[in-house]
């Protein structure tokens, strides 16, 4: 009974002839229902590997080919002759292996997602020309021009504050400042790219002196030198194309659908971490250039305090007794009018969610973050 | 199924002469044993880094190829995984050094750009002669024969005159595209041809573009009249600020007003692409229509009763299941649309049994292995 049926096709003409492909002990033979015998040598029998639901096609050297749909038999046959292999279609046939598969595929995509794609493109971010940080700076700059008309300040007051920035600065190149007026974005400041920072009038007038703006301008700086906006947006790219690569057959429909929801993000504030690692970054320069980093407490006060930010580079807390609080919440402060807080319980707990799931820490966080990065840059040696 | 089986029975009663001489093909695969196949082809393809990508292939068509019939007879796929991974990692490094001339200069990635535009046609032909050549029914292998001038006519010159005629000579250029694509294959020595017209491709065009300027006027108008009903001109005035004394300063909008506002300009957005989608996969309903009522291999005629809308429906609804379900119903999808366009597809013919192997083919079955790259699948 080891034998299984099929067609028998010569390699030469489209005619298919019923045959059974039979087997022994060491040999093998082609029983053409037409009749005769044709052995094969079992040395020379290519088979397909089993893939569930396909035909398997045997041949033996020549033109002619054997296909059989019997899966059973098939397998029969492979065992018989000690044909390894089949551990694939094994898988593919349990519907078991399959969820796991799935829930691994998903993990491992995730996992590489949130966590290697950003390790990657930390390190990466430093292999970019200086041109792609020019062009990247320029382009946002040209992109938010509607919300950063240009300054109102003198001129000698811009060049003085560049001038004073730089003085300060240890690094060989500093980047271009930019000034703005912005009411739309009010007291702010924002890293365009490595190789531009861009601050608001209001932010200027908000400062009490020079040394608090010199403190944002070291964050800012932060950010620029430990290229936080290239990584962001290789990280954005990089999800871009992972999500072409696992959907190829959505179209660009979806592309763009969920390219639209995962730039987002990628575009939008710093996460904590950066943020943190900028305002560690500042703290050390405060105190090589030996002046006191509270400066930074102080101007984060102001800041939290007058909070109008938006474009949250600078980001605000949420009042922890929520008796009264003008943060609006991110959606609502693109316009910049000066939201107050709803009532309404209801919208009041949305914002508080909001807040926790927004990326930039609290002011009142950070504050404690940079104090104890001051005790431990004072406490080293 | 049932309707499969109806629309053949109508079909007898309509043409019982022609009936006795057609062979239907017919699509076996069904949703959850593809499902099975390509999650694990999915998941091995991650674990090696893309690797695996090239027997993912080679297996999601052997099981497309497998499952489809033809006079009692399935299809089959016969690459090697190895030559396809080869022609994979050539089309990366050209995709690399594509990418990385252009983030070092314009100029340079404007080079490398125009070298792979010169190379593409090239690429075409080794695809299509690769994918022929390895797919065979009933032991007999098909072939391309497509010649390198012909191709770059196809594939550069009739485009950039589509392109120069600033879109009117595009259909006739995919016309040209379509006519070397179908005449070059060939099945054993019998030769394929189309009898497709430019005429066609104008008539689907005409519809398909008919089918996004009505949409687009609809989602404009549409986008209006919710505008005015959900800002009446008093609100807007309201919640506008305008510096008397400096008219140039940027407006202030009251958030409340604008967030409505930021989310129409977010489903006008979704309304467009979806415009552009819908009468994409509108061409690409009457387009496969047309395409395959007019191919002929030697004497036999490949005919098909598709229903263009129905076509659509199954494209357009896949599309929308694979977004929701973020790919996942992507195996169903593919099934699914098989499962319509086989069934729906016949071969007039008066005899399969002698197509004949062709001499080149039997001498050089292996070759040319650098095809793969782009993944060009031709519905043949």
């Amino acid at each position: 009974m080891n034998e299984i049926e099929g067609s028998w096709f010569d390699g030469d003409r489209s005619r298919r002839r019923g045959a059974r492909l039979r087997w022994g002990s060491g040999a093998m033979a082609l029983l053409p229902e037409e009749g005769g015998r044709i052995s094969i040598d079992p040395q020379r029998l290519q088979m397909s590997s089993p893939l569930p639901g396909a035909p398997t096609r045997l041949s033996w050297g020549g033109e002619d080919s054997f296909v059989a749909i019997d899966e059973a038999g098939i397998a029969a046959m492979r065992r018989d002759l000690a044909l390894g292999g089949g551990w694939l279609s094994r898988l593919e046939k349990r519907m078991s292996v399959a969820l796991g598969a799935g829930i691994l595929c998903v993990s491992l995509v995730a996992a590489f997602a949130f966590w290697g794609v950003p390790a990657i493109a930390a390190r990466a971010a430093f292999l970019l020309p200086v041109e792609v940080s020019d062009d990247l700076g320029d382009l946002l700059l040209e992109e938010l021009e509607t919300w950063l008309p240009p300054s109102r300040l003198p001129e000698t007051r811009q060049a003085g504050l560049v001038r004073y920035f730089t003085s300060r600065d240890e690094t060989d190149a500093s980047p271009r400042v930019e000034f703005r007026a912005s009411e739309i974005i009010g007291a702010n400041a924002l890293t365009l790219s490595a190789t531009m920072v861009a601050f608001t009038d209001e932010l200027v007038m908000l400062a009490e002196d020079d040394l608090e703006l010199l403190a944002v301008y070291f964050h800012e700086l932060g950010h620029a030198e430990l290229r936080h906006v290239e990584q962001k947006a290789l990280t954005a790219s990089a999800w871009l194309v992972m999500f072409a690569l696992f959907t190829g057959d959505i179209g660009v429909v979806g592309d763009l659908l969920l390219g639209s929801v995962l730039l987002g993000p990628a575009l939008g504030p710093f996460s904590r971490a950066l943020e943190r690692e900028a305002d560690a970054f500042a703290v050390e320069r405060l105190l090589a250039a030996g002046e006191s980093p509270e400066a930074m407490i102080s101007i984060l006060e102001k800041l939290e305090a007058q909070s109008r930010l938006v474009i949250s580079i600078h980001g605000t807390a949420a009042d922890e007794n929520g008796s009264e609080r003008n943060d609006p919440a991110p959606d609502a402060a693109i316009s910049g009018a000066e939201a107050t807080v709803p009532e309404d319980t209801g919208e009041g707990f949305l914002l508080r969610l909001l807040d926790i799931i927004a990326s930039h820490p609290p002011t009142e966080e950070r504050i404690q973050y940079i104090e104890s990065r001051i005790a431990d840059q004072k406490a080293a040696p | 199924m049932n309707e499969t089986e109806l629309a053949r029975s109508s079909e007898n009663e309509s043409h019982p002469a022609e009936a006795s001489a057609a062979e239907h093909f017919a699509f076996h695969g069904n949703g959850a044993e593809y499902f099975r196949i390509w999650i694990v082809n999915l998941l091995l393809s991650i674990l090696t880094i893309g690797v695996y990508s090239a027997w993912a292939k080679v297996r999601t068509k052997r099981y497309f190829y497998g499952n489809t019939e033809l006079a009692g007879d399935r299809f089959e796929y016969l690459a090697s995984p190895i030559a396809i991974l080869k022609g994979r990692l050539i089309g990366v490094a050209l995709l690399v050094i594509y990418t990385v001339a252009g983030t070092f200069s314009t100029l340079l990635g404007a080079v490398a750009g125009g070298v792979l535009a010169l190379l593409l046609p090239l690429i075409f032909i080794q695809a299509f002669r690769f994918n022929a050549r390895n797919s065979a029914w009933r032991g007999i292998r098909f072939g391309f024969d497509g010649e390198v001038w012909p191709a770059y006519q196809a594939y550069l010159l009739w485009p950039l005159f589509g392109v120069l005629t600033l879109g009117i000579g595009l259909p006739y250029a995919l016309y040209r595209i379509n006519q070397y694509q179908i005449d070059n294959h060939r099945f054993g020595e019998s030769l394929a041809s189309s009898s497709a017209i430019g005429g066609g491709f104008y008539r689907i065009a005409l519809i398909s573009v008919g089918i996004f300027i009505l949409m687009f006027v609809m989602v404009v108008v549409a986008a209006a009249v919710s505008f005015d009903a959900w800002f009446p001109a008093e609100i807007l005035a309201e919640s506008v600020t305008i510096d008397p004394e400096n008219p140039d300063a940027p407006v202030e909008v009251d958030p409340a007003v604008m967030a409505p506002f930021l989310l129409l300009g977010f489903l006008g957005y979704f309304a467009i692409l979806l415009t552009v989608f819908i009468s994409g996969f509108a061409w690409e309903a009457m387009r496969f229509r047309m395409v395959f009522n007019r191919i002929a291999l030697a004497e036999n005629r490949v005919r098909n009763r598709i229903s263009a809308p129905r076509y659509f429906w199954i494209l357009f609804s896949n599309m929308l299941l694979i977004t929701v379900t973020l790919g996942m119903f992507t195996p169903w999808a593919r099934v699914r649309r098989s499962r319509y366009l086989l069934p729906a597809m016949r071969l007039e013919t008066s005899d399969l049994d002698h197509f004949v192997a062709a001499e080149a083919d039997r001498t050089s079955a292996q070759g040319d292995e650098i095809g793969e790259a782009f993944d060009l699948g031709i519905g043949i």
